[in-house]
This record gives C-alpha cells, sequence and structure tokens, in this order.
C-alpha cells in the first residue's frame, strides 16, 4: 500500500485515482470532525466535499514538511467557518437544538458523550485545538499549524480546555449523584 | 494516559459518522471536473556578476547625468514681465449724508443695565469656573 506522499506525488502528477485514495484513507476523520463544527449534516457534506476539492487544486502547495492530515485540517476548518458565517443559527444555540448534527450522530446510549459539553462549554477555536489534540492525536506543533496559532497559545488553550471539561465533568457527577 | 484524554478519545470514536455513496460519488465527480493549480515558475536567479554590472551601470549612468548637467552652457534667466502698477486712482465723488445725534439723558437706566450685565458675567464666570474645577 502507497503511503501518503507517494499517493500526493501521483496525484500532483495528475492523478485522480491516487487522490481518491486519500479520499477514503481521511474523508471519515474529516467528517467526524465537520460534523461537531457545522450546524447541519448537510453542511458537514458540503464542507467535507470542498475540502477535498480546495486541497486536490492546490496540491502543489502542500509542504511536506507538515502531516498531510494536517493540511487537511487546516483546509476543513475555514471551510466550516465559511458555512457556519451564512447561518444564522449560534452555535451555542446548535448544541441543544433537534438540528444538531453531533447529537444525530450519538446513540441513545451515549448521551453523556463529552464532546457534547465541550461544544457547550469552549469556544470554537479551543473545541478545535482539544478535538485534533485528544481525537487525532496531533502533536502542538501540528495544531499549531492547522490553527495558525503559535505554540504557546495552542498548549494555554489545551490546558484551559481541559479545565473547563473537568469543571463540567465535576459538575455534571454531582448532578447525577444528587437525582440518584 | 490520564482518564480526561481517555474519555474524549473513546467518545470521539463514539461520534457515528457514514460517508454515503452520493456524497461519495458527489466529491469523486467533482475532483474529476477540476485541474490541479499548476505551481508557480519561480524567476531565474541571477549571479552575483549581474548585479555587480547592474550597479555599475547605474553609476555610471548617474555620473554622466551630472557631467552633463554641470559642464553644459549657463542660461541666462529669462527676463520676467512686471506687471504696471496705475499710479493714481481716481474715486468718484461719494454724496455726504446729514447725520443728527442726540444726548440719550436717560442716565438711571443705562446703570441698572451695567449692573445686570455685570451680574450675568458674574455668574458665567463662576459657572465656568465649577466646569473647570469638575474636569480637571
Amino acid at each position: 500500500m502507497a503511503s501518503d506522499l507517494e499517493l500526493i506525488e501521483e496525484a500532483k502528477r495528475g492523478s485522480v485515482d491516487a487522490f481518491t485514495e486519500l479520499v477514503h484513507a481521511y474523508r471519515e476523520r474529516l467528517l467526524r470532525f465537520l460534523v461537531t463544527r457545522c450546524a447541519s449534516f448537510a453542511d458537514a457534506e458540503d464542507a467535507l466535499q470542498d475540502t477535498f476539492m480546495n486541497a486536490y487544486r492546490y496540491l502543489h502547495s502542500y509542504d511536506p514538511r507538515w502531516r498531510f492530515s494536517t493540511w487537511l485540517y487546516r483546509i476543513a476548518i475555514r471551510n466550516a467557518a465559511r458555512n457556519n458565517s451564512g447561518n444564522v443559527t449560534e452555535l451555542g444555540d446548535i448544541a441543544d437544538s433537534e438540528e444538531d448534527p453531533l447529537s444525530h450522530c450519538i446513540r441513545d446510549s451515549e448521551r453523556s458523550n463529552l464532546w457534547r459539553a465541550a461544544k457547550r462549554v469552549l469556544s470554537d477555536e479551543v473545541f478545535t485545538a482539544m478535538w485534533l489534540r485528544y481525537a487525532e492525536d496531533m502533536s502542538v506543533n501540528d495544531i499549531s499549524g492547522a490553527l495558525d496559532r503559535t505554540s504557546s497559545w495552542t498548549k494555554v488553550n489545551l490546558m484551559r480546555g481541559r479545565q473547563a471539561l473537568e469543571i463540567e465533568l465535576s459538575r455534571t457527577d454531582s448532578r447525577s449523584k444528587a437525582y440518584g | 494516559m490520564d482518564k480526561l484524554a481517555e474519555r474524549l478519545r473513546k467518545d470521539a470514536a463514539d461520534i457515528h459518522v457514514e460517508v454515503s455513496p452520493e456524497l461519495d460519488y458527489r466529491i469523486r465527480a467533482s475532483l474529476a471536473g477540476i485541474t490541479p493549480e499548476a505551481p508557480r515558475e519561480e524567476r531565474p536567479r541571477h549571479s552575483p556578476l549581474f548585479w555587480l554590472a547592474s550597479s555599475l551601470t547605474g553609476v555610471a549612468a548617474a555620473v554622466a547625468i551630472i557631467l552633463l548637467v554641470n559642464t553644459g552652457d549657463p542660461v541666462a534667466p529669462a527676463s520676467v514681465p512686471v506687471a504696471a502698477t496705475p499710479t493714481e486712482i481716481e474715486l468718484p465723488e461719494l454724496p455726504t449724508l446729514p447725520l443728527k445725534a442726540e444726548r440719550a439723558m436717560s442716565v438711571s437706566p443705562l446703570e441698572q443695565e451695567l449692573d445686570d450685565f455685570q451680574s450675568d458675567l458674574e455668574k458665567a464666570r463662576q459657572a465656568v469656573s465649577e466646569d473647570m474645577r469638575l474636569i480637571f
């Protein structure tokens, strides 16, 4: 099986098949992330399509010093933001609404999914940093690259995100104990 | 790995998404219709000799201009015509108006007016100094 870099080189030479292999490798990971950031599942699908289109169009500008996933996430974050800017609904409202695509993707038995709380209590950027760190296992440097932020900003906000989630977790635990 | 990180990882995996065949088809179709942009061609790098020759040409041109300007015959300044000013202006005769003035006899109301004016002036001065005190 060819590595990402080999596929990228082939795609740069005009092979759609090579790029389609990359699409298959990353599409579900990216869609899972976009579902957390977009106002609806349809928006997440559109953002995914736009992400791969932009990536293919501007593949020559990919710098192999970065991980390919970092570069893809950077494009996906921009597309998600673009989709959300045209939407009148606030993200805070989405988390509780019936239209929330994240709620649709979580089974009833997993309603206490921590990412729902994260979406409620964290800002967009901090949520994304936390997602890249804990769901994607990205390094601080890669996260900084994807978010176009400094390493120190990323470290500080990852720590703040963790603290906010720990507070939210302890609040939820005490509430569930109070109600038995 | 700490508990929170483990929980976040597990919960992320519990978000179930599936790329539908329609979306897959859409992505393939859109990729087939795209031509990847070609990388921009880099401008050829010039050798240090090029920069040296370019600098020497610039210096030679500057010296030539300085020499041309300084060795040419000095040109006499062209005479500027001065506008002639008329020596005397003849004014038309103006008609004289008969003016009559009478002395005002009412002294006391004017004194009253002056007192009122001075009182208003004092009030205004106090208001200004109060404003100054509030500002500074």
